[in-house]
């Protein structure tokens, strides 16, 4: 009976100690700065290195059940590829040519080439721990020159967004995350839009004009719009659906990412930030712009008569006189 | 004291596994949650009071080692879930094989069910209700394969480290 009763005290001890705990998390402005978030980067340092350790043993025996798991799709994988393949050759032909006509006219127009990224590479030695947010750790750092909100890409494609550093580890919020948010274009038409996660598969896409002409098939690629986090033209995948209703609202693109998220391992951070850095797009903007102000008593409206019309013309005569 | 370093090092061992290992075997993009399956298999075997021990230190550390929700959430969520199992343990029949079964899977059901309402409410908002079913859903599934295993490391600290009953009846 006794420790029953005690099961209960600590019950009511501990969920109240939780409760102060989330609102105090919760209340802290910065992410990086309250108690939270200093224990986790102490977390972070003491577990990097074994999680680095771990993930030496771990990525081949992952590679080979990736390989199992993978065998149902590898057919239509490789259609697909084929697919791809065929479309790459047929750009080919033409490529070349572009890359030195586009490095003429960068040269005349004085501009940087924007492939030229400075990186840091990385392997990611652990994810998340919990099912609700779409997190990796990697084994690069503030020491390699790592900020937070600089973007992670991989061979693929984007993978996402740096939100906390400690030495010599980092962690990404991935691109399929529900809170990750990054101005985007479609390559083909230039449409900007707004890119978001959606926990796993596929990613969602909000044009701006929300009649832009959409199609599937086409690719979505990072925008310096409206100093976007990232830098611009990084890939990040090609449209799957493009449903689109007159009248609607808000419309979601959906966006098949070019990264396996699933199976994540070498990822390289660009160095380079943005032009102009700003806020990440997620978070709520910094209104600053003050509406006229508006006159309270609407200035009256003199009633005016139209002026005679011609006074050349006749009057109509009374047709007492015909 | 032993009992306690014991188990401390079980769970930091199954939070490592958790964001190591099991990422890398997730299904369909959602991992089980261990440290709440060993939070149940210890209300399962000692009842409500350890499980609520060991439920402050295992949702500590995986509030940690997680970065979008506040500090706190899982404590919360796994408290309740070990008070819970612990508290209807006394009513189960010991050699009862689906008892166990039942309760690991509703345990994580809720357990994962509610940390995903939870972070819809504080962390993210766009954590959908599909997210969260199909998250907890998954989850359970797993959760029940991986039971046994954990309830054989929980036996093993059982066997090994014999929770001391007169020092809990004082």
């Amino acid at each position: 009976m006794f420790q029953r009763r005690r099961a209960r005290v600590l019950l009511a001890a501990f969920v109240l100690l939780a409760l102060v705990l989330v609102t105090v998390d919760f209340r802290s402005p910065q992410p990086d700065s309250g108690i939270g978030g200093r224990l986790r980067a102490g977390v972070a340092v003491v577990l990097g290195p074994v999680q680095n350790g771990l993930a030496v043993i771990v990525q081949p025996i992952a590679e080979a059940a990736g390989s199992v798991t993978e065998l149902f799709s590898l057919r239509q994988e490789n259609a697909r590829l084929r697919a791809q393949l065929a479309l790459v050759e047929e750009r080919r032909l033409s490529y070349d040519d572009v890359v030195r006509e586009n490095e003429q006219l960068r040269a005349q127009v004085d501009m940087s080439s924007r492939l030229d990224l400075d990186t840091a590479q990385g392997q990611v030695i652990a994810q998340g721990a919990s099912n609700f947010e779409w997190t990796a750790t990697i084994n690069v750092g503030s020491d390699d020159g790592v900020l937070r909100d600089m973007a992670v890409i991989n061979g693929d494609g984007l993978v996402g967004r740096i939100i906390a550093t400690t030495g010599s580890t980092s962690r990404i919020l991935l691109a399929i995350d529900p809170n990750f948010g990054a101005a985007t274009r479609i390559a083909e038409s230039g449409q900007v839009g707004i890119l978001s996660g959606d926990g796993n598969e596929p990613m969602i896409f909000e044009p701006l004009v929300t009649e832009a002409v959409v199609e599937v098939g086409q690719e979505v690629v990072t925008s310096s719009y409206s100093g976007g986090t990232f830098v611009p033209g990084l890939p990040v995948g090609v449209v799957a659906a493009a449903d689109y209703e007159v009248g609607q609202l808000v419309r979601r693109v959906e966006v098949l990412p070019y990264v396996n998220f699933t199976s994540l391992d070498l990822v390289s951070v660009v160095l380079d930030l943005p032009e102009q850095v700003d806020e990440p797009l997620e978070l709520a903007p910094n209104v600053e712009f003050t509406p006229p102000a508006v006159d309270p008593v609407p200035p009256e409206i003199e009633p005016t008569i139209p002026p005679p019309l011609n006074t050349a013309t006749p009057s109509p005569t009374p047709s007492g006189e015909a | 004291m032993a009992r306690a370093a014991m188990i401390g090092l079980v769970l930091v061992v199954a939070a490592l596994l958790e964001v190591s290992v099991l990422p890398v075997m997730a299904v369909s993009g959602f991992t089980p949650d261990l440290l709440l399956l060993l939070v149940i298999a210890f209300a399962l075997q000692d009842g409500a009071l350890t499980a609520v021990k060991v439920a402050l230190p295992a949702g500590l550390l995986t509030d940690l080692l997680s970065s979008n929700a506040p500090l706190g959430m899982s404590v919360l969520v796994y408290v309740g879930i070990g008070y819970g199992v612990g508290a209807a343990r006394p009513y189960l029949s010991p050699e009862s094989v689906t008892a166990p079964i039942l309760f690991v899977a509703a345990g994580t059901f809720l357990g994962v069910g509610g940390y995903g309402v939870l972070s819809a409410l504080l962390a993210q908002e766009s954590a959908t209700l599909r997210l969260i079913s199909e998250a907890s859903l998954v989850a359970t599934v797993y959760a029940l394969l991986l039971a046994p295993a954990a309830l054989a490391v929980v036996r093993y600290v059982d066997r090994q480290f014999p929770l001391d009953l007169s020092a809990a009846a004082q």
